[in-house]
């Protein structure tokens, strides 16, 4: 019982601190609500190292069983211990990780091209998929066609060369029906984070509590 | 029965996948150094961001979080070198952080690459004194909040670990009163919305973005609502940013390709829906054909 009711009190007081930040001032409301902050800024770095702790966990078990794609796993961990391993003693030698540093140089030269290729295979695969989706079954998908065909020319410079209808249609396109679009999305999304929020914080919610 | 399956995946709206694949490379290898001489014209969402640095007073400080990292420096990178030459040449100073783990290290080698760029043309700027890196605070949208509530507390130290009361530019620097401008590179979440929702909004500080082409369609609402001056979308508005700096880049040489890829892929859509439309026809004709033979 006191399992179950200890968090549901902790969240029901900092959500509520939380809130009346934003709508009532007082020193003592501001101070609390301030220092709540700091607190929670120290528990979203320390689930950084519950994360890696789990990364390890999970991929060294794989690993160490010789189960389905081991050798990855072992790629994964490996890498990660280098990068920790080089920055810990970047630290420790040079006193910092920025440009120069051993931990920078392979930030820069293998992290960030590998993650940028890994992305940039997405433009073949968007290629494919707009050859084999793209097609105007019904007067959505014409309507969705045109405005994406209009949008891709507009947008680009050749476009506008074409002629000077094609940006001014694009911008039509994202300044009216997509920021109508938009609006009505934003104004739906806050209304039902508001109520999942104050279920939550009222404790109507716990999915902070296993099997609720 | 393996390869069976395989070619018919390959296959399937009736062209193999893999010629796509291989005329997007090639158009890609073939136009990236070949130049287009493209013309642009910016529109009014660069030019926002534009001319919000450009009517800052000298001396200003310019808040920068750069929250993407290196699987969209496609993107971003260009119009973060961009930004952030504009700023320092106009003899502005730069506050930067990030809420991205991966931001810091992209800050301090765009701020490597562009100081040694005005190096190069007599303008020498210090670390310290005309920028700073603050690094990474994780947290969120709570360490976005915090940052808005006190600078100074959420990054007690800088990414080179030293103390914030010892940098002469953080001196007299709690929260967004002293700032100038917020500028946020994003590529999602924690990104532009959340520095919109928990600083922007709360704090009435002036704020332009710099966004993927993928996420630049949410901001054209609070573009509207004047919560934000401008935002560059892309890497079009990378290469607009470029042009209205006269200062031709990575973004304006990939403007050619991208441009050309634009309609590649028109021309697949066309193909692929004449392929469907003459598909739709053969299959009526055989019903018909059919009905008139029973």
């Amino acid at each position: 019982m006191v399992k179950d009711k200890v968090p549901v009190y902790i969240t029901i007081v900092v959500g509520v601190f939380m809130i009346l930040k934003f709508f009532v001032q007082l020193d003592f409301i501001k101070v609390v609500a301030d220092e709540l902050e700091q607190w929670c800024l120290v528990v979203f770095a320390l689930a950084i190292i519950l994360g890696v702790a789990n990364i390890l966990r999970l991929n060294l078990r794989i690993v160490l069983r010789r189960e389905k794609d081991w050798p990855y796993k072992l790629v994964v961990v490996v890498s990660m211990g280098v990068m920790i391993l080089v920055g810990i003693a970047d630290l420790a030698i040079h006193g910092d990780i920025s440009t120069g540093s051993g931990f920078q140089y392979l930030f820069q030269y293998i992290l960030t091209p590998l993650s940028a290729a890994m992305f940039a295979l997405l433009a073949f695969y968007i290629a494919s998929a707009a050859f084999r989706a793209f097609r105007a079954r019904n007067i959505r998908a014409i309507l969705l066609l045109v405005s994406g065909a209009l949008v891709m020319i507009g947008r680009v410079p050749i476009g506008a060369s074409l002629s000077p209808i094609f940006p001014r249609l694009s911008d039509w396109i994202m300044t009216v029906p997509n920021a109508a679009g938009q609006r009505g999305l934003i104004i739906g999304a806050a209304m039902g984070m508001i109520a999942t929020g104050l279920r939550v914080i009222f404790g109507i919610e716990r999915p902070y509590l296993r099997g609720e | 029965m393996q390869n069976v399956k395989l070619e018919r995946e390959m296959k399937s709206g009736g062209l193999d996948k893999r010629w796509i694949f291989l005329a997007v490379g090639a158009l890609v290898l073939a136009f990236l150094k070949l130049p287009l001489h493209l013309s642009y014209a910016p529109n009014q969402k660069t030019l926002g961001v534009y001319k919000a640095i450009e009517g800052l007073p000298s001396g200003s400080i310019v808040y920068l979080s750069a929250d993407y990292g290196p699987s969209s420096k496609a993107e971003l990178l260009p119009m973060h070198r961009a930004l952030v030459y504009h700023i320092l040449n106009r003899d502005l100073k730069i506050i930067a952080s990030s809420v991205w783990d991966s931001g810091p290290p992209l800050i301090d080698m765009v701020f490597k690459e562009v100081c040694e760029e005005l190096k190069k043309q007599g303008k020498e700027k210090k670390y310290g004194i005309d920028y700073v890196n603050l690094g990474y605070k994780s947290g969120q949208d709570v360490a976005i909040a915090k940052i808005g509530t006190s600078i100074p507390e959420t990054f007690p130290r800088d990414y080179l670990g030293t103390s914030v009361n010892q940098i002469p530019l953080m001196n007299g620097v709690i929260n967004f009163s002293q700032i100038g401008l917020l500028c946020n590179l994003s590529v999602g979440s924690p990104g532009a919305r959340q520095w919109l929702q928990q600083v922007q909004t709360r704090y009435k500080v002036r704020m332009v973005a710099g966004v993927t082409a993928v996420m630049a369609p949410d901001l054209y609402s609070f573009y509207q609502s004047r919560q934000i001056e401008g935002f560059l979308g892309g890497l079009v508005g990378a290469a607009e940013y470029e042009y209205l700096l006269k200062r031709p880049g990575f973004a304006m040489s990939g403007m050619n390709v991208q441009s050309l890829t634009h309609f590649l892929i028109l021309g697949f859509v066309l193909l692929g829906n004449i392929l469907f439309v003459s598909e739709i026809l053969r299959q009526r004709k055989a019903k018909e054909m059919k009905s008139t033979s029973t």
